[in-house]
């Protein structure tokens, strides 16, 4: 019987992990993604965890989509810049942009659960800024569509991303607190 | 983390655990914790792993806490933010308009250097006027939640003040709230003409234009200085409104946000 004791001690301390681990739980976020998509950062524990992951992808998306802005104006300067550069450019550009939407937008999502009002103005804020930034696509749209894309044009919606950007992320940064990521 | 590795010579048997000193921690998941300022490994021989290995759960239990210090927020701290974006927006609008001016009576010999100056300031505000555009945009469409937020700041730092008081201190601040919501619509109205004729300008002449396309374009650049300068009147306006709620704000006893 004595050589039993040490495994009903350690089945004793498992069912006490087991009654403290569901502890961690309350304040977690409802999953803010329908079933079955791709969510676009990870969930943590609590809210204000998972809130600062996609705080922190907002940011890795700005910065990745800015970069490209760059890179893409750099190759727009060349000579031997094409029309169908310009296309893949112009695509690629536009996904990554999209895909920061998509992130700040489960991202400001999320902060209505906290029910405050400081979060939901400052998200609103920043999506009304990715809103407005989005604005730069347009005289390169309009110029696609009347078939007479003009370098400049090109390079100038480049520079604006690039900058805006860049900008909008630093802004991010400043409103997280705001935003409910620490509370 | 090290946590000691079950040696087959120690005896492990419950029973037999000889008591050791262990460095006292002010509570689970206190920062002086031996976990979680992982000091040492434990002296073999006297602690059992799998007792290492449990208290290492338990402590790591306490350690995860995910509430960190609230970041503090002083009443008015969102209308003085609104003040800087306006003055900043102010300040934009009128290095905009500058150029737009000069360029409505320039001569043949600067006008290379005029439109250079335009082109830049025009991309200076284009970038630099985001942030007070998004508020701007996000006040026109949330309106009472901006005044929520006044009301969340205030409430941080409530004291206690008679009922009536507090609902004609409410009724005030309101009232300046409104008048805030009333001249940011202003803004809003006077700011998009200007920077859309800007960009309009800019797409039309290029990037660089003869000096015979913007001699056609002079009486364009004059209306467009008219804009910017009611712009800046808006923002003027709105810059004196947000003075006014401020000092409302600051003045008095600060009721309770319910």
């Amino acid at each position: 019987m004595k050589h039993l004791t040490p495994f009903v001690w350690m089945s004793g301390l498992a069912l006490l992990w087991l009654t403290l681990a569901p502890l961690r739980a309350p304040g977690q976020a409802v999953s803010p993604w329908p079933a079955g998509t791709r969510a676009p950062f990870l969930q943590g524990p609590t809210l204000e965890a998972t809130l600062r992951n996609g705080v922190q992808a907002s940011i890795n998306q700005a910065r990745l989509t800015a970069q490209t802005a760059k890179e893409m104006e750099s190759r727009a300067k060349g000579v031997g810049y094409q029309r169908q550069n310009l296309w893949t450019d112009y695509q690629n550009l536009e996904i990554h942009f999209q895909n920061l939407r998509t992130t700040f937008h489960a991202v400001a999502n999320l902060s209505l659960q906290l029910q405050s009002a400081s979060a939901a103005n400052a998200a609103a804020e920043l999506e009304a800024g990715l809103n407005i930034i989005s604005e730069a696509f347009v005289p390169v749209q309009q110029e696609m569509q009347a078939g007479t894309v003009n370098r400049d044009t090109v390079v100038r919606m480049c520079q604006v991303l690039d900058e805006a950007l860049l900008e909008w992320q630093k802004e991010l940064k400043r409103a997280s607190s705001r935003l409910g990521t620490f509370r | 983390m090290n946590t000691p590795q079950r040696d087959p010579k120690m005896n492990w048997h419950p029973q037999r655990i000889t008591k050791q000193p262990v460095a006292k921690a002010g509570g689970v998941g206190a920062l002086s914790s031996p976990i979680c300022s992982a000091s040492g490994p434990a002296r073999r021989g006297a602690w059992p792993w799998w007792l290492t290995a449990v208290v290492t759960v338990l402590f790591a239990t306490g350690c995860t806490t995910s509430k960190s210090s609230a970041v503090p927020t002083r009443p008015g701290d969102g209308l003085r933010e609104y003040q800087r974006l306006v003055r900043d927006l102010s300040k934009d609008v009128r290095m905009a308009r500058q150029p737009v001016e000069a360029l409505a009576s320039v001569s043949q010999k600067n006008s290379g250097a005029a439109y250079a100056r335009f082109d830049a300031a025009l991309q200076r505000l284009e970038v630099d006027s985001i942030k007070a555009r998004a508020r701007v945009e996000a006040m026109e469409k949330r309106g009472e939640a901006y005044f929520a937020e006044w009301a969340e700041e205030i409430s941080g730092t409530a004291n206690e003040t008679p009922r009536l008081v507090a609902q004609e201190r409410f009724a005030e601040l309101h009232g300046h709230f409104e008048a805030v919501l009333k001249d940011t619509e202003h803004v809003r109205q006077a700011f998009r003409p200007f920077l859309e004729g800007l960009r309009g300008s800019r797409t039309k002449l290029g990037q660089k234009p003869t000096y015979a396309a913007i001699e056609t374009a002079k009486p364009e650049f004059a209306q467009l200085a008219s804009a910017g300068r009611q712009a800046e009147e808006s923002l003027d306006q709105l810059s004196k409104t947000l003075k006014a709620a401020a000092a409302a704000l600051m003045s008095g006893p600060l009721p309770s946000a319910d």
